[in-house]
């Protein structure tokens, strides 16, 4: 009797089991490798060298590539835009002064295409810092599914800025010291001869 | 003919009045100048953006030059007592304003010759050099040739040198301030576009800025900003013309 009730009950679990596998597969979701598809869904690559030195005030490019790996799976569109981390200070740095376009819309890349992005960064002050790409998707079910708006990141690139140390750039001196000297010395000049000529200086 | 610009422009400097507007620009150029490309935020500016900055100050300087000197230049004589003596030339009412307008865009032209060996050490390695120079000279002639204009008018009708220059000054104020201290909160809003679209020295300065930061250096691309400060200066120097057909002296035709 126990073992005919015993069989019964794992029956009935089974039962239950396969009718709630067969109705609603998301109960199912969350035990599905939630990240495998995020990850496998959008790829994020930073073409640009893994280590860039630099000198304060120089304009920089940082090349990247966003991807869609699937091949059966829909296209993928979204915002890209740039991370940078202040190693020294362990700070991130607001980007206002770095670069005039910190994110780009990535229109719709169809599966197995990938598109080119490119961030003009000016380095603004020298430092250590850590610049890394983030993608957001856009998607429609990313309200249902969370892990779809999760952003992907690529590796980071690694810049060196040193500071600017140039007391004379473009000759500047010559000119901000030698034209108001000049100035002084010629209207001096012809003041004192109208005045030795009046008779002011003898 | 042209006895008085000559005595104008050459008591300009012996008086050390031109001159020490001259020298005064050339220290503000020179910190400026060194300034922007030594600064250690500054000198991070795109040197297109340095250029702007520099160009707005040369045109700023010489407008605001041109109206403090020309607001009192037919006052100043009524006050002095040499106004009438000065009638006595066999100059017209007209030329003796003319000359002495001239006399104070002459000051104008020596300041921006000045200010062109800094345009060209802050424009080096750059394509910018002769465009900054061709269109600082352009748009600070046309507008020191109408504030001197309408500045030199206002001196003949209110003939008293500190209500002139208040007047002058604050036309100045009213068309500089728009461009220099409120730029990027006007050019969030249709007032501001408004006020943007009728103020010629807001023209001058977005179109140096077209010209320097955004690379629109070609004369067609400028049009659009160059024909409403040419109009303004042409409504000055009719303005001009008509106060100084005849000065009124004590309420009397002269």
């Amino acid at each position: 009797m126990k073992l005919f009730s015993g069989i019964i009950m794992t029956l009935l679990f089974f039962s239950v089991l396969c009718v709630m596998f067969t109705l609603d597969h998301s109960v199912f979701a969350a035990a599905e490798l939630p990240s495998y598809q995020v990850y496998d869904n959008a790829k994020i690559d930073i073409t640009s060298p893994k280590q860039i030195e630099g000198v304060a005030g120089q304009i920089i490019k940082i090349d990247g590539v966003i991807t869609n790996p699937t091949v059966s799976s829909e296209s993928i569109q979204g915002i890209a835009y740039i991370s940078i981390v202040d190693l020294d200070n362990n700070i991130p740095i607001d980007l206002e002064d770095w670069s005039a376009q910190k994110g780009i819309y990535v229109s719709p890349i169809a599966p197995g295409k990938s598109i080119p992005t490119q961030w003009s960064l000016r380095l603004v002050q020298a430092g250590s810092y850590q610049v890394s790409i983030i993608f957001l998707k856009e998607n429609s079910t990313a309200i249902v599914n969370s892990d779809l708006t999760r952003p992907i990141a690529s590796s980071s690139v690694f810049l060196k800025v040193d500071p600017k140390i140039n007391l004379n750039p473009g000759n500047v001196l010559p000119v901000a010291f030698g034209i108001p000297a000049a100035l002084i010395a010629i209207f001096g000049t012809i003041g004192y001869m109208r005045g030795k000529r009046s008779g002011v200086y003898r | 003919m042209f006895e008085l610009f000559y005595r104008e422009v050459s008591g300009s400097f012996y008086s050390w009045k031109g001159a020490v507007w001259i020298i005064t620009a050339s220290l503000i150029f020179s910190t400026v100048a060194y300034l922007l490309l030594t600064d250690k935020e500054l000198s991070l500016m795109d040197q297109g953006e340095m250029l702007f900055t520099f160009g707005e100050i040369v045109v700023a300087f010489g407008v605001i030059m041109s109206a403090a000197s020309a607001s009192s230049t037919i006052s100043g004589e009524v006050e002095s007592g040499t106004f009438e003596s000065l009638l006595l030339t066999p100059l017209t009412h007209r030329q003796i304003a003319i000359q002495k307008m001239l006399s104070v865009l002459t000051v104008w032209i020596i300041l921006y010759l000045v200010s062109i060996p800094y345009l060209v050490v802050i424009a080096s390695g750059t394509n910018f050099s002769w465009s900054a120079i061709f269109y600082v000279g352009v748009y600070g002639t046309l507008l020191v040739t109408a504030v001197s204009s309408f500045s030199v008018a206002i001196s003949a009708k209110l003939k008293s040198s500190k209500s002139s220059m208040m007047a002058v000054l604050m036309i100045v104020l009213v068309l500089i301030a728009p461009s220099v201290f409120f730029a990027t909160s006007l050019a969030k809003t249709d007032f501001g576009h408004g006020l943007e679209s009728i103020n010629p020295f807001s023209h001058a300065v977005n179109s140096l800025d077209s010209v320097l930061v955004d690379n629109e250096q070609s004369l067609l691309q400028q049009v659009g900003h160059i024909w409403p400060v040419l109009i303004f200066s042409a409504a000055c120097i009719i303005l001009f013309l008509i106060y100084t057909r005849r000065f009124d002296m004590k309420g009397e035709k002269v």
